[in-house]
């Protein structure tokens, strides 16, 4: 199921998430796929309104730190998963806050570069080779 | 590689620290690294501590076990009292884990009992047992390697983790410092091992993996004497007084028939592994083209071949634009270009299979020449997705060589060949790459040629026909209407790159009229101060120190900042 939403910040782009593939959950929150614009997005959502600290995410928005994104091997990453805007539910509150999509698929935790077990997961034979040391 | 996370982690967390938030709950788990290219990612961000613009703080809530600082762990603190040391306590924490291979700072052998059985309890004892100056009371693991590390890196360890709070090194000296490790290469390979990524050490140091192969061998040669003086005993029935007290010899007899039983069985599965595989394809990077081939080669390329599987896959290195590479792959891929560039068709194959070889000895034009053969279907189908898959390769593996795939890939996106959400954005930082790759190298025949290719291919991607993204048909994107009188047609590339940088998180989250509003500021800002001198005009290592030094402001303020600290640095140059 996808739902519209509206952002607060940066005026009021109309945010698709898809509740159907949860990225990830926690106790307070739920990370989702979500477009704006046709660039994708992650959303948490948080499951009660009272354990959302908008106004800390809102000083977040507006103090982010210089460098939001980079280039690596010629192609831009998110340096932060920094909030980027709220997101505001069909009840006129705040429910969460847009982020950039981290791509689990494509990135590992720094432990798995150095952990024996956990550099196992790694496909490239150099990355697997950087934790044979531990074995 | 490890240092360059190290490296990226300590300009993230300066870069935090230099607007007033801390990270807090510190922790590689929260710290995510790009499989591919290695870009670094800080994750959990609603967790930090924060600091709004007007000075209000707001706190953080979580700490994790062997990242707690010894004054917090002390005094039992609570993550939301917690400040900046807490931070650059387990930032050196984890760097030093990424150097010595996971290994805690606080993770030693105590010489007598302790009172101190985890990590951070060690740590708010001050037990570190990697000290320039020895501890006696815990000696380091024998896995560690710190002896290996420069003694600069070690003095910053000493003060972050036995030193007062406050004296501990800042996320921005450590970045500094490991860049400049990197940029004077401090850090090289091993003469033993030249191409095993595994084997860097520090200048004038050992290699910390030799040396940790050879404790590992240590180890393994006393658990194999100890099995071999275990099973001698064995067969000696009755006959060792100090191991077969409590056996009797029945029991010793066929404990020994079983052990010979299972050996016999292991060597038989061996030789039948082993048996397969010989008859298997040969596929490994040992194995001789020119014995493959032997039956199809004309005289023209046989005669090469051979002279190249003469040259050791091994030993024998060469320095291609200022780096070492394998000459055996280096010769693969030159005879395959070769066929490619004479179009001999039915060699493709061959080709095919010479730059498969160079790839796998770690050439990465190896890599690129694939994707160029896939790209145009020279002896395979033609696959821009696996073209684009082996580009990526190339440019992963690295400069001097990856300009020819910075290139073929900007092609393919800027061409819509392979699908991407931001075609022109992603096609340009490709070129722009390129353009750097090339300009790094110290080729002279294919620097210029790359060159000129790089600079038309962005030549190309300006004009207003390719500018327009495919999603987004207003031409307002690419070229906003500016009050300032200057276009951004008038801009140079470096001062496009750099507006397009600095606007495109109001394009992306803004839309369009949030865009047009950003490049109009930057353009006035650009009408009323220096614009940017040319960077082609000055050589290499000139134009890296300056673009290194101005990449904030190129990226992030715009072309009238990037083009202020420039001229800035030329200045402090020239005085």
């Amino acid at each position: 199921m996808q739902c519209l939403l509206k952002t607060a910040v940066n005026g009021e782009k109309e945010v698709i998430i898809d509740f159907k593939s949860p990225l990830g959950k926690g106790a307070q929150a739920t990370v989702y796929k979500s477009t704006v614009g046709g660039i994708r997005y992650a959303a948490k959502i948080f499951h009660q309104q009272s354990s959302f600290d908008d106004k800390k995410i809102v000083a977040m928005i507006a103090n982010p730190p210089e460098r939001l994104e980079g280039l690596t091997a010629g192609i831009l990453y998110p340096r932060y998963s920094w909030p980027l805007s709220i997101i505001i539910g069909s009840n006129k509150l705040s429910i969460g806050y847009l982020m950039p999509l981290i791509d689990q698929a494509e990135s590992f935790t720094l432990d798995h570069y150095y952990d024996k077990n956990l550099g196992k997961k790694l496909n490239s034979p150099d990355e697997v080779a950087l934790c044979d040391k531990f074995k | 590689m490890r240092s360059h996370f190290a490296t990226n982690l300590s300009s993230l967390v300066a870069d935090l620290h230099s607007h007033g938030h801390f990270f807090i709950d510190f922790k590689p788990q929260n710290i995510r690294v790009f499989k591919r290219t290695h870009a670094v990612t800080l994750i959990d961000c609603d967790g930090f501590a924060i600091e709004s613009n007007a000075g209000k703080r707001y706190p953080a809530e979580l700490l994790s076990t062997d990242y707690i600082s010894p004054e917090a762990f002390r005094n039992k603190s609570a993550a939301k009292d917690l400040d900046i040391n807490q931070d650059r306590y387990a930032l050196a924490t984890i760097i030093f884990q990424l150097l010595n291979g996971g290994i805690h700072p606080f993770q030693g052998i105590p010489t007598g009992s302790l009172n101190a059985a985890t990590n951070d309890e060690k740590a708010a004892l001050g037990l570190y047992p990697h000290g320039l100056v020895e501890d006696l009371r815990i000696h380091p693991r024998p896995q560690s390697v710190h002896l290996c590390f420069d003694d600069v890196t070690r003095a910053l360890f000493d003060r972050a983790f036995i030193g007062p709070p406050d004296a501990r090194p800042s996320a921005e000296e450590w970045a500094k410092h490991l860049t400049s490790l990197l940029d004077n290469k401090q850090l090289t390979r091993c003469e033993k091992n030249p191409y095993d990524i595994r084997h860097m050490r520090f200048l004038n140091k050992e290699c910390p993996e030799c040396l940790f192969q050879e404790v590992k061998a240590q180890r393994n040669n006393t658990k194999k004497k100890k099995t071999t003086i275990d099973f001698n005993k064995l067969n000696q029935g009755t006959g060792s007084v100090h191991t077969q007290q409590n056996s009797s010899p029945k029991s010793n007899l066929l404990l020994s028939v079983g052990m010979y039983l299972f050996v016999g069985i292991l060597l038989f599965v061996s030789v039948v592994a082993i048996l397969k595989e010989t008859n298997k394809a040969p596929a490994n990077i040992s194995t001789s083209v020119g014995e493959q081939y032997k039956n199809i080669l004309t005289d023209k390329y046989l005669s090469k071949l051979n002279k190249i599987e003469e040259i050791s896959t091994t030993t024998k290195s060469k320095s291609e634009g200022g780096h070492i590479v394998n000459a055996r792959a280096s010769k693969y891929y030159v005879l395959a270009w070769t066929i490619i560039g004479a179009r001999d068709t039915p060699y493709y194959p061959l080709a095919f299979r010479l730059n498969t070889q160079a790839y796998d000895l770690g050439h990465p034009e190896g890599a690129s020449n694939l994707g160029y053969m896939y790209e145009f279907g020279m002896g395979v189908q033609q696959d821009f997705q696996k073209a684009a898959k082996w580009y990526r390769k190339a440019i992963e593996m690295g400069q001097p060589h990856s300009a020819q795939a910075e290139l073929r890939l900007g092609n393919l996106i800027a061409n819509n060949k392979i699908p991407s959400n931001t075609r022109v954005r992603e096609a340009r930082m490709y070129f722009e790459a390129g353009i750097e790759v090339a300009n790094n190298g110290n080729w002279k025949d294919l620097k210029s040629g790359y060159l000129k290719e790089l600079g038309d291919a962005l030549n190309r991607l300006n004009q207003p026909s390719i500018e327009a993204p495919i999603s987004t048909p207003s031409k307002q994107l690419s070229s906003p209407p500016s009050s300032s009188g200057l276009q951004i047609q008038d801009l140079s590339i470096d001062e496009k790159a750099s507006l397009e940088s600095a606007c495109n998180q109001d394009k992306t989250l803004g839309g369009p009229n949030a865009y047009t509003a950003c490049a109009d500021r930057n353009l006035k800002l650009l009408a009323i101060g220096p614009r940017l001198p040319t960077l082609s005009t000055f050589d290499t290592e000139k134009r890296a120190n300056l673009e290194a030094a101005c990449s904030q402001e190129k990226y992030l303020k715009g072309p009238a900042a990037y083009a202020k600290c420039i001229r800035n640095q030329l200045d402090q140059k020239r005085q």
